[in-house]
């Protein structure tokens, strides 16, 4: 099952535990170097299609100063999505990596 | 701009975003929102625009998925199998006016025997709950309302007879074709059903039967043939002047095609059997969903007929544009608009009760 970017950075930063939305927006952004940015509409859409897909799962809701915030979680369909994802990016990386550093290293020699 | 300022400003612009969000999702759209929230206080304001857009396009999603996933869901055979009966004895009153016009043209040509035919196959089908044999006649008589329009001559059928007439402009061949496609699926709809009560059967046979009879018993005898009227003037010269007298007037034979007068008759028992049962389903769709969502199929398979009766109606007043080029066609977006709120209605109600 490949993943888009922005879905496997939401399911990567899940990762380390439960989060709420904008906690999983904020630290998908900072795991991706900024590439990845999503706003809530989106995010939520992301979240509502990996529910379905039985990626994620609700853990709860609690307000906080007044707003509510809703907390999801990996499930186990989750975790090997996202672990099998990253396996296939580097050994995808791996084959670009053999090739740059092989005419280096060929040069090197020379 | 203050804090205070801007978070009025953040609250009042999401506020508003989150109106796109359907009713049924509102718990959803509070946890977005406040998300959105949350994003535009940890950034900047010009965050806020980008923020409120998301969320009201994902409020307008929730609610297109929403009402897809409704509508899909919704009891369209039970909707179908309710139009069967109301739909064919519709289509026989329809070809009955149609025919009676003309009953002095014979012999009467094989398409409006098969129309005629067919209709009548089509009711006793729908009362006796036979599905197959509503699907047969409804098939029958869409196949000989489009061969005109297939290339066996606009207007006249195989023996060259006339086949349709227009009730105030609109021509009720093509306006047929939609309900009677309907009602082939309304035959193929209808579940087998233990046989009912003899009683039940002719009461429904009565009740399809009933508004044909009493159109024919209306319209007999129909329209008398009107001889020619000929008039014959005899000029006569006066030096360089040619005068005119009064003209003689002879009557001449009748005319020798049939007579083909617009149906206004049928057009408002129509219109007024359609508005009412409009009315009625949307009072009752709460209860009875597959009513109202049969009335709404209806509804949207007449639209364009619909808005081309109306605006050539008196009552309503229409510019001379209106009816010309392509406007009846948008016009009829109309109806289609209230067909599909009819549906959409009556899927959600379905949906609560499941």
């Amino acid at each position: 099952m490949e993943l888009r970017p922005a879905s496997y950075f939401v399911l990567a930063a899940l990762l380390d535990g439960p989060l709420h939305g904008y906690a999983i927006s904020s630290r998908a952004s900072e795991l991706s170097d900024g590439d990845v940015h999503l706003t809530a509409g989106t995010l939520y859409g992301a979240l509502d299609r990996m529910a379905a897909r039985g990626l994620v799962e609700i853990d709860g809701e609690e307000t906080v100063d007044g707003r509510l915030r809703r907390y999801y979680r990996l499930t186990d369909s989750g975790r090997d999505a996202v672990l099998q994802e990253a396996d296939r990016l580097a050994a995808a990386a791996r084959v670009v990596q053999a090739r740059r550093t092989g005419p280096r290293q060929a040069k090197g020699l020379a | 701009m203050t804090a205070r300022g801007r978070r009025r400003l953040n609250h009042t612009f999401t506020g508003l975003a989150t109106i796109t969000f359907p009713k049924a999702r509102r718990s959803d759209a509070h946890v977005v929102r406040d998300c959105a929230r949350e994003a535009v206080d940890a950034t900047s304001m010009r965050a806020l625009p980008r923020e409120s857009l998301s969320l009201a396009v994902a409020g307008m999603r929730t609610r297109i998925g929403l009402a897809a996933t409704e509508l899909w869901h919704a009891p369209w055979r039970d909707a179908l199998a309710v139009l069967a009966l109301p739909l064919a004895t519709t289509l026989l009153l329809v070809w009955t006016f149609g025919f009676i016009s003309r009953y002095d043209h014979w012999p009467l040509g094989e398409g409006w025997a098969l129309l005629l035919g067919g209709s009548l196959v089509a009711v006793v089908g729908a009362a006796l709950e036979r599905g197959r044999l509503v699907a047969a006649g409804a098939l029958v008589v869409f196949a000989v309302a489009a061969s005109p329009y297939l290339g066996f001559g606009t207007g006249t059928d195989f023996t060259g007879t006339p086949s349709f007439y227009h009730g105030w402009g609109v021509d009720i061949g093509v306006a047929s074709l939609l309900p009677t496609l309907l009602l082939v699926a309304a035959g193929l709809s209808l579940r087998r059903r233990p046989a009912r009560q003899a009683g039940a059967a002719h009461a429904r046979l009565a009740a399809g039967l009933g508004p044909a009879l009493v159109a024919a018993v209306y319209l007999f005898p129909g329209p008398s043939r009107e001889p020619t009227i000929m008039m014959h003037y005899s000029p006569s010269t006066d030096g360089s002047r040619t005068l005119y007298g009064p003209p003689t007037i002879e009557l001449g034979p009748p005319y020798s095609m049939p007579w083909i007068p617009e149906s206004r008759p049928l057009l408002r028992i129509l219109g007024i059997a359609l508005a009412v049962a409009v009315f009625l389903a949307w009072r009752t769709a709460r209860t009875r969903p597959a009513w109202a969502l049969a009335c709404g199929l209806v509804l949207a398979s007449v639209a364009y007929p619909l808005v081309w009766a109306l605006i050539r109606t008196e009552p309503v007043p229409t510019p001379y544009w209106a009816y010309n080029s392509g406007y009846p066609l948008l016009l009829a977006v109309i109806p289609l608009i209230l067909a599909l709120w009819q549906m959409r209605r009556a899927a959600r109600f379905s949906a609560a009760a499941r």
